[in-house]
């Protein structure tokens, strides 16, 4: 079920009601688990069981990990979680790129291994709740978390549906105890959750999905196109992709507001980074606070010299860039990061990069936006990775934009271009300024809040009526 | 009270003015062009010229109006140079917004023939959505023949030589018979819903949220409404899709030709740039009933259906998984079979 359908808003008219309605902590649970694998089964019914699973051994493992002191048991208990989460994900997502990549290998030296393909469909959002349960038996490993005694909690923990599909991927130690205490949330908390979801539907609809458009049709046969309109295909792609998955991290946070909880911030307006460090601060925190906790650090991080640092990274970003999909070019795109990264890391030395820009006078001003520009220039050139759909697709951009070939609607393209960009950027601005995602209901002025988010919603449903929805970009992830 | 009262004007304020403002964005990044067409009170169905116009449907387009009123590169009324000229009427097939100008038959065309010919060739599409033969000799009438021309293409199929329906009487000329006499009537420009159109006319062609709310009123006309809302959900909520199936009304079931469809025939194959050309198949006996005119006929329905033969569907959209109107590769094959077809044409009119 898309959060870009009619029928969700159905189903949380069913779910909200039902859940205020409810008086005891354990039935709001098990409602919301009822409504959980709903949402999730709506795709495909069959996925629910690859939710159980996870689930069940998770949670029997995180028990007998917190009661054995032998550290032997312990590493074999963990390895059982890791084997199972990734193994699942392995079958799922990795087997026919892995088989398709020796398939290739193979027939270059004259070999055929065609019998090994499996005909699988790859379950939605399975790279999300495998992460976030795996999450949680490696914190009780750590010593970092005890485990919870309820299975109902913990079942609602992994198939939260707000944010089962597409994240933010939580800690344990963040949803666990809130679940555990599940109530109706205040007034102030319902405000804040609807104004998120405004934010969020009109990045997703009215941002996103318009972009998507275009970009669905450029990328798909980019020789029906010139170069200025595979370059303006990119910027929108970037602007997309942003769109479309912070407006899906802010409406998962404010549809859990609304059920009394609070999930981390996924999306910090990264394209307003004066660096690809800060960048990677700001673009899907959860993602990459996980990979720095679970893999980096796990690799040793920083603490085995500079040689062995870099190293960290750049595995660190190539599993990342893997993470997002069975394709060498999702490699590529996280071995552009962990260069840019490393090279960063380079110029900075012991240094600190700040958290925000500071204004001390115009240069100043001029230097954040110089670094700025560059810093999305970088991030631009790896999206046509991601995005492109194999290397010939890439390629055929690059040759084109080296090659230009006007076009007569070029300035058709541009103003198009430009408006997504001023769009996605005044709303970032705002954020940034206010430090607020709900920033509309920041208002002083309430009523102002709610004139400005019921316009927004008509247009969100207008749009919704007469477009076909795109899936959020994440889903497949 | 006073506090009540300036809260509701405060949500009025900010409601109205997000709304100019998502206007005036929809339109800046084209997520929603507005209406580009208008009625015209002498000729009726026209566009408004210079309108951008941005289409997502199976396909994609971005292009626009020209200044002279119709799709495609503007030319004016005069063919000074001595320039041939062929105009094309037709359906939204042959308005083709769909795809870029570029990849449309008719641009291919046009590049096709100039390798041909020594005069320069020009190909003014005068396709238009919703427009069936007897729109398009309307249409022809009263607008496109004001340009110099030396051919002009009827591009129809079954749909459009026995219209199931007239498009709104109230709002547009239609054909109609008296007696023999084959006439149009102009009657729209006196009834109430043409007059409330013209009031309405600067909202309607100013406003993507006015088209986006228009839409949503067709779409619901249409009877879509419980599909988007329910959507797995609605094959049990929707009446219509158990009822059986019955036996397809409207064109499919006639077999003659109406008799305005035969006066218009009559009336062409005394113009003699006139030309028809069949784009889809028709029946041996509807064939026979156009063949009793003298008018030229072309018959390139066998493009498409030897591309079906190929395994290839000319009107599937890949991108969208949508199917509709023709794709890019059958725009390249039809601009190919008009090219030999128009050939011969320009041939028996000693066109070099």
């Amino acid at each position: 079920m898309f959060f870009n359908a009619f029928v969700f808003f159905l189903f949380l008219a069913l779910v909200l009601p039902v859940f205020y309605f409810l008086p005891k902590q354990r039935d709001k649970a098990v409602w919301l688990l009822v409504a959980s694998y709903f949402f999730y089964g709506y795709w495909d019914w069959r996925f629910c069981s690859l939710l159980a699973i996870s689930t069940v051994v998770d949670f029997l493992v995180g028990g007998r990990l917190h009661a054995t002191v032998n550290p032997a048991r312990r590493k074999k208990l963990l390895l059982l979680s890791v084997a199972v989460n990734l193994g699942i994900l392995g079958v799922f997502k990795y087997f026919n790129f892995f088989i398709g990549s020796i398939q290739t290998v193979a027939a270059s030296f004259g070999g055929n291994v065609d019998f090994l393909h499996l005909n699988i469909i790859l379950p939605v959002g399975i790279s999300f709740y495998t992460f976030q349960t795996m999450s949680y038996t490696i914190d009780i490993y750590r010593g970092k978390l005890e485990p919870t005694d309820s299975f109902i909690d913990f079942a609602l923990f992994v198939s939260f549906f707000p944010q089962l599909v597409a994240g933010p991927i939580e800690r344990a130690r963040n949803l666990l105890p809130q679940i555990a205490t599940l109530g109706n949330p205040s007034r102030q908390m319902v405000l804040s959750g609807l104004g998120l979801m405004v934010n969020g539907y009109f990045r997703k609809v009215l941002i996103g999905d318009p972009a998507g458009r275009i970009v669905d049709h450029v990328f798909h046969d980019p020789h029906l196109y010139r170069s200025p309109e595979l370059l303006a295909g990119l910027i929108l792609f970037s602007v997309q992709i942003y769109a479309d998955f912070s407006g899906y991290s802010h409406i998962a946070r404010g549809l859990s507001k609304m059920l009394g909880i609070n999930l981390m911030r996924n999306f910090e307006q990264p394209y307003l980074s004066a660096n690809i460090t800060e960048f990677w601060r700001r673009w899907h925190i959860s993602l990459s606070s996980w990979l720095k906790d679970y893999l980096y650090v796990t690799l040793g991080g920083n603490r085995k010299g500079n040689i062995r640092t870099y190293v960290n990274l750049m595995l660190t970003m190539l599993l990342g860039g893997l993470w997002h999909g069975a394709s060498w070019n999702f490699v590529v795109w996280g071995g552009l990061h962990g260069l840019y990264l490393g090279v960063h890391k380079v110029f900075l030395g012991q240094g600190k990069i700040a958290d925000r820009f500071h204004y001390t006078g115009p240069g100043s001003l001029v230097r954040y936006l110089g670094t700025m520009a560059l810093t999305n220039v970088l991030v631009l050139f790896t999206w046509l990775f991601f995005r492109a759909t194999d290397f010939g697709t890439a390629a055929y951009f690059l040759d084109s934009f080296v090659h230009w070939e006007g076009s007569p609607l070029t300035s058709r393209w541009l103003s198009i271009s430009l408006s997504f960009m001023v769009m996605i950027l005044l709303l970032d601005v705002i954020e940034y300024k206010t430090r607020h995602h709900d920033f509309l209901f920041q208002i002083p002025r309430r009523s102002l809040g709610f004139g400005i988010s019921l316009a927004i919603m008509v247009v969100v449903f207008l749009y919704m009526s007469t477009s076909t929805p795109l899936p959020f970009v994440y889903f497949q992830f | 009270m006073k506090r009540k009262i300036s809260g509701v004007l405060i949500l009025v304020l900010g409601f109205c003015g997000t709304l100019l403002a998502m206007d005036l964005y929809l339109q800046a990044a084209e997520i929603q062009t507005p209406m580009e067409t208008r009625i015209d009170p002498e000729t009726g169905p026209a566009y408004v010229n210079g309108k951008k116009v941005t289409r997502f449907n199976e396909g994609f387009y971005i292009g626009g109006i020209n200044s002279q009123g119709y799709y495609g590169p503007a030319r004016v009324r005069e063919a000074d140079h001595g320039e041939k000229r062929i105009l094309m009427l037709g359906d939204s097939f042959v308005m083709g917004i769909t795809l870029f100008e570029r990849y449309h038959f008719g641009t291919l065309l046009e590049s096709e023939l100039n390798e041909d010919y020594e005069s320069k060739i020009e190909i003014l599409n005068f396709g238009r959505a919703d427009f069936n033969f007897w729109n398009m000799y309307q249409y022809y009438l009263d607008f496109a023949s004001k340009w110099d021309h030396d051919l002009v293409l009827f591009l129809v199929g079954r749909t459009d030589i026995i219209p199931a329906r007239q498009i709104e009487t109230d709002l547009y000329p239609f054909c109609y018979l008296d007696g023999d006499s084959l006439r149009i009537n102009y009657e729209f420009r006196n009834s109430n819903k043409f007059k409330a159109y013209t009031a309405m006319a600067p909202l309607v062609n100013n406003s993507s949220l006015f088209r986006m709310s228009y839409n949503t009123r067709k779409m619901i006309a249409r009877g879509e409404l419980t599909a988007l809302m329910l959507d797995k959900f609605a094959p049990l909520f929707d009446k219509e899709s158990k009822a059986p199936r019955g036996e397809a009304g409207g064109a499919k079931g006639k077999r003659d030709l109406p008799p305005v469809t035969l006066a218009i025939l009559d009336k062409l194959s005394r113009n003699p740039k006139a030309v028809l050309v069949i784009k889809k198949p028709i029946s041996e006996e509807l064939r026979a009933q156009i063949d009793q005119f003298s008018l030229p006929v072309v018959d390139i329905s066998g493009v498409l259906t030897g591309l079906e033969d190929e395994g290839i569907d000319p009107y599937y959209w890949p991108v969208t998984g949508k199917r509709g109107h023709w794709n890019h590769l059958a725009h390249e094959r039809i601009a190919s079979a008009l090219r030999e077809e128009l050939r011969r044409e320009l041939a028996r009119r000693d066109i070099h």
